[in-house]
């Protein structure tokens, strides 16, 4: 990827949280329960 | 300690299959995963490529992105940049830090902004410039297709190509990955 030049040093990033975007929440609407069926005997 | 940000340019394929826009290296055929960091490799142009290593110190390996814009656009003719977006990269892991740039073990893309006219290699300002994304097969592969990135000027003049959708485009990968076009 071209020319970075010459090597310099070496150093370690360790960040305590990856740099990643957070994922977006999906919002799910809750489960309707059934409506109750009448039956006829 | 905080991750290092840098320079670096990309190009974007669509999946053929699923429409899904992809950021990819310039130089190595490897698309970078969104929402997921990105590992480097070992060299290997010709045969399979493996992750899980760290740049060494006397080695070209690592992902690589530069100090600086001006690092990054002093290098324009060296590689083929035309038609590649230029933006931020977070890096972070084992860093090889060079005189105008790092190897880096980890990264992930920040944002998008500028583009190469893949024309006249003119840079577009992707806030502030209209530019437009042109499209077309890849002829070694039928998955992806290749974008061509132009400025306002050359796509007037020899494509055409509507701008607004381009944009469109544009942001549908940026939100793809969670990152900003600045």
């Amino acid at each position: 990827m071209g020319k970075i030049g010459e090597f310099e040093k070496t150093v370690v990033a360790e960040p305590l949280k990856e740099p990643l975007p957070a994922k977006k929440k999906v919002t799910e609407e809750p489960s309707k329960e059934p409506e109750p069926v009448e039956v006829s005997p | 300690m905080t991750p290092i940000t840098g320079w670096r340019f990309w190009k974007i394929r669509r999946a053929s299959q699923d429409g899904n826009l992809w950021l990819r290296s310039v130089i190595r055929n490897e698309l970078w995963p969104p929402m997921e960091r990105f590992e480097a490799r070992s060299s290997s142009y010709k045969g399979a490529s493996h992750p899980g290593i760290f740049p060494e110190t006397h080695s070209s390996s690592g992902i690589y992105a530069y100090n600086t814009t001006f690092d990054a656009l002093e290098n324009l003719d060296r590689c083929c940049y035309r038609g590649t977006f230029l933006g931020k990269v977070s890096l972070w892991g084992v860093i090889q830090k060079h005189q105008f740039g790092y190897r880096a073990q980890f990264a992930y893309p920040v944002s998008l902004h500028m583009g190469i006219c893949c024309v006249c290699k003119q840079t577009i300002n992707l806030k502030s410039e209209p530019f437009a994304i042109g499209w077309a097969s890849l002829h070694i592969t039928e998955a992806f297709s290749v974008s061509g990135l132009l400025c306002g000027g050359c796509n007037k003049k020899y494509y055409s190509v509507d701008i607004e959708s381009s944009y469109m485009e544009l942001t549908q990968l940026t939100d793809r990955y969670g990152i900003k076009i600045e």
